[in-house]
């Protein structure tokens, strides 16, 4: 059996044994759960010493001795020992009194030292989080044009328009015109134009790109429509939550309630996300034993 | 380094710094012994001192000016620009002492669960042979992946498998064949419990749970490509006959998917998000200004 | 009609078994699925494809083994990007202990796949330098951008050339890297709050910020691209298969003149499929036909219990 081989098979015992608590709780079940609480617990240790205190306390406090060039590589200067930061043990292990009924009020010093930290954060972090979502927010929520309802294909291009699109792409005014009527076309649509113009496909593209830029200043209703109905969701499920005054009154109620609804909308498509990741995990765990242990293992006589 | 720290400092790996250890070591621990004898009274203050000055750091990092384009070799002019160098280059001793202390604080997690089961494999409770077996699996684990650990340093040659020893194929076997796959099937085994859970309560009962059960199956309906592809290609293709500018295109599954995540969905999860925001923020500054009634009696 | 509402648990959880794992068994062209992009994939793969070749990526990896079915799909979408356009990049973790280990793992497995297929694997100094598990992130990324010649000065790597450990600074990745500015991108793959974390403190920097989240974190995260604080996504499984979409068939791309199958209108560039040789389509589109047949039964399973339900009501028998 290669190595490879058993190191699925494993795996495959561990998922089915923990697979059969679906059925009803057992032994075996419970037998795996503690060896993978133990394995958890033990890799944490090792993780913590290998990937943070050793680089970032141990590696400080005690320095490095200086390392002559080789042949192959310069020399590495000594870095110092900061010996101060030894102090950070004694108020490390101040957290386990947290374990001491007479002491237990000195564990609050490194949770607090660490809260502080966390604390002084938050005024940075709010702005940083929310300044920029607060400024999208602000929508237009009137039509700048009443031309269309939805954003549209054609456009009235100035004289002004024309000459500096012209100029750009280098298709005649009278191409640009006929372009006008109609700028969102398929590629084939786009190679027919351009045949029948005489220029590239990349310069009727590139004009298209210019048309729909300049549509694209515009509000048009329907977009009002949907931006009344994102400040609507944003203003009513606030509103839900804002507890600091008795929401009273027929407008206020029905508003309150109206942000339930539009919330129900965000957690049902929530819910269809979450039921994709979850999903996605059995999928990769089927494909685990299905594949990689049934197909590609057993059945292929890798393991022998 | 933090300039602070500097001033403690010996040359590395020599007998001058560990010795400054050593001291400093049995000083802290004097200091903490001292401190374990402070009157009631006190202990609140001694735990809004450590977490305010801790805060204050971070206030002052974001509000301090910091002086722009000041390089090393430049020397700062006053105080204000002085003071900033001195936070900014403060900053990696800073987030050297905060991963310290997570690191081992989440140490007490793991204590916890060590002195768990061992009382009860030592007061041979009930169960106490799981207890057993997990403290073998956690040992085990540690033992080996230390010696991996160890030996890695000492012959860099050890990470090409071609050359690997019993801790390397150890430590493989342990971290990928078992805990690796326990934890992947941990996880997965909520899918069938969620599709049980809905099946038996995703039912329409009021307008909240219509609109959502709505909404969360057209989401279904528009991860899954297929569905996606030929109800936006192939039946809006179909009426439109292919022209993009075609206004029934905005009725395609894929266009009414992601109106619905940009106009409803979006801003019903930015309003949640802002009011923890602000709950958040209202936290931090009680904790920064041990204004928590229940923080260092 | 009882029977409707009474479906018993075991049955259903065998048909979820089975409905995932029979298209396992389908010949690949039948797992191949057409499949629309988002934009904020689009942007994600874009900005990623547009990156300077040699640039240097900081890439935070906090997923393990449990969510496999979704981050590794793009984390390795992630390194086969990277392979292509000769990205160097930072590997650190800031979310949980097993993270580092699980992204060398799969560094190694792709290393692999790049071997058997004659192309240069990624290799530790020189194209990456793996910084392990953080345990604190927030006081990280603060570092990153108030003084990152300072955030990773006690970390080390092993540079095979010299035949010992050096400074990260020293290595290719890191010695042109001055600022957070320097940096080409800040990627995150994660299945947890890290990402907050990081957008809180990385967002309006200066560098632009790429997340590759799971499907349970997708909604919420799509707030940061909607409001331009990062600068694309991509979301669960489905976010795989869209970037394996777009690494197998380009972006704006035709070979032949016919319509291009991914089309970002926000792009004026093109950008050519990844070669076969890079198996653009891996993971996201093997696991992709499970996932239409698990969401069909469930689905089904919504529909049947409401089916039951309002023939129980019709019978006068629901309170």
């Amino acid at each position: 059996m290669s190595f490879e081989f058993a190191k699925v098979t494993v795996g495959v015992i561990a998922t089915l044994a923990l697979y059969s608590v679906l059925y009803r709780e057992n032994k075996f079940y419970r037998l795996v759960e503690h060896i993978y609480i133990g394995l958890a617990v033990g890799f944490s240790i090792y993780a913590l010493w290998k990937e943070t205190l050793e680089a970032n306390w141990w590696n400080v406090m005690v320095g490095k001795t200086e390392v002559a060039a080789t042949a192959t590589s310069p020399a590495q200067p000594s870095t110092p020992g900061y010996y101060l930061f030894a102090l950070l043990i004694p108020v490390g292990l101040l957290g386990y009194t947290v374990f001491s009924k007479r002491h237990n009020w000195m564990s609050r010093i490194p949770i607090g030292i660490i809260l502080g930290f966390w604390g002084g954060q938050q005024l940075q972090v709010f702005w940083q989080t929310y300044g920029p979502q607060l400024q999208k927010a602000m929508k237009p929520i009137l039509p700048t044009t009443t031309n269309s309802v939805f954003m549209p294909s054609s456009v009235a291009l100035s004289p002004a328009d024309t000459t500096s699109m012209s100029a750009a792409t280098g298709l005649t005014p009278d191409a640009l015109t006929a372009l006008s009527h109609n700028f969102r076309m398929s590629t084939d649509g786009v190679v027919e134009f351009a045949k029948q113009h005489s220029v590239s496909a990349d310069s009727v593209q590139g004009a298209m790109a210019a048309m729909s830029a300049k549509v694209g200043q515009e509000v048009y209703t329907s977009q009002a429509v949907s931006n009344i109905i994102f400040l609507i969701t944003l203003l009513s499920v606030l509103t839900y939550f804002l507890f600091s005054f008795e929401q009273k009154g027929k407008f206020i109620n029905g508003f309150t309630k109206l942000g339930r609804w539009l919330l129900m909308v965000g957690f049902g498509a929530m819910f269809g996300s979450t039921v994709m990741g979850r999903f996605a995990l059995l999928i990769d765990r089927m494909y685990f034993v299905v594949v990689e242990f049934l197909r590609d293992g057993l059945f292929k006589g890798m393991g022998g | 380094m933090l300039s602070f720290f500097a001033q403690f400092s010996a040359p590395g790996y020599s007998p001058e710094v560990f010795r400054n250890v050593w001291i400093t070591l049995i000083v802290g621990f004097i200091f903490v012994a001292a401190l374990s004898f402070a009157p009631t009274k006190l202990r609140r203050p001694i735990v809004w001192v450590a977490t305010f000055l801790a805060g204050l750091y971070y206030i002052l990092i974001w509000l301090w000016p910091t002086p722009v384009n000041l390089t090393d070799s430049d020397q700062p002019l006053g105080g204000v620009e002085a003071t900033g160098r001195w936070l900014t280059n403060a900053q990696s001793g800073v987030s050297s002492i905060t991963q310290t202390l997570t690191a081992m604080l989440l140490g007490l997690g793991v204590f916890s669960v060590l002195r768990l089961h061992t009382n009860k494999l030592m007061k041979k409770q009930k169960d106490w042979a799981f207890s057993l077996v997990l403290l073998l699996s956690m040992f085990t684990m540690i033992a080996v992946a230390y010696t991996d650990y160890y030996q890695n340093q000492n012959n860099p040659k050890l990470v090409d498998q071609a050359n690997w020893g019993f801790f390397q194929y150890a430590k493989d076997f342990l971290f990928d064949g078992m805990l690796q796959a326990m934890d992947a099937a941990m996880f997965s085994s909520i899918a069938f419990f969620i599709l049980f859970a809905a099946y038996r309560a995703f039912r329409i009962r009021s307008v909240e749970s219509t609109v959502l059960l709505g909404t969360a199956l057209i989401v279904m309906l528009s991860l899954m490509g297929l569905a996606e592809y030929y109800l936006s290609k192939g039946v809006i293709d179909r009426i439109t006959g292919g022209n993009p500018g075609h206004f029934m295109n905005n009725f395609a599954l894929a266009e009414v998917s992601r109106w619905i995540e940009t106009n409803v969905q979006g801003p019903g999860i930015m309003a949640l998000g802002w009011g923890i925001g602000i709950g958040a923020l209202s936290m931090g500054l009680r904790l920064w200004l041990s204004l928590e009634k229940s923080g260092g009696n | 009609m009882e029977k409707l509402l009474n479906i018993n648990r075991y049955l259903m959880y065998l048909l979820l078994a089975l409905a995932v794992s029979i298209p396992f068994f389908l010949p690949s062209s039948c797992t191949i699925i057409p499949t629309l992009t988002k934009t904020s994939t689009q942007d994600l793969y874009i900005n990623l494809m547009q990156l300077p070749e040699g640039s240097t990526v900081l890439i935070e990896s906090d997923w393990t083994v449990s969510t496999r079915g979704e981050s590794a799909g793009q984390f390795e979408a992630f390194l086969k990007i990277a392979r292509f356009r000769n990205l160097k990049f930072v590997l650190l973790s800031g979310g949980d202990a097993q993270a580092p280990q699980v992204a060398l793992n799969s560094i190694a497995r792709l290393n692999s796949q790049f071997k058997a297929a004659g192309l240069p694997e990624l290799k530790p100094w020189d194209d990456y330098v793996a910084l392990g598990l953080f345990t604190d992130p927030a006081s990280m990324w603060q570092s990153v951008t108030t003084n990152f010649r300072q955030a990773f000065a006690s970390k080390t790597a092993f540079d095979p050339a010299a035949g010992q450990q050096r400074s990260v600074y020293e290595s290719p990745v890191l010695k042109n890297i001055k600022t957070s500015k320097d940096l080409g991108m800040v990627v995150i793959v994660t299945a947890s709050a890290s990402l907050d974390i990081m957008v809180q403190r990385m967002s309006g920097k200066g560098t632009k910020i790429g997340q590759m989240v799971t499907g349970v974190m997708a909604p919420e995260s799509l707030i940061y691209y909607n409001s331009g604080q990062v600068a694309g996504q991509s979301g669960g499984l489905r976010g795989v298969v869209e970037m394996e979409t777009m690494m197998s068939r380009g972006v704006n791309y035709s070979a032949d003149g016919k319509e291009p199958f991914v089309k970002a209108p926000q792009f004026s560039g093109k950008i050519a499929p990844l070669p076969e040789s890079l198996k653009p389509l891996d993971r996201g589109m093997s696991y992709f036909a499970s996932l239409h047949a698990a969401l069909i039964l469930m689905i089904a399973a919504v529909v049947l219990g409401n089916v039951g339900l309002l023939m129980q009501k019709k019978k006068g028998g629901a309170k």
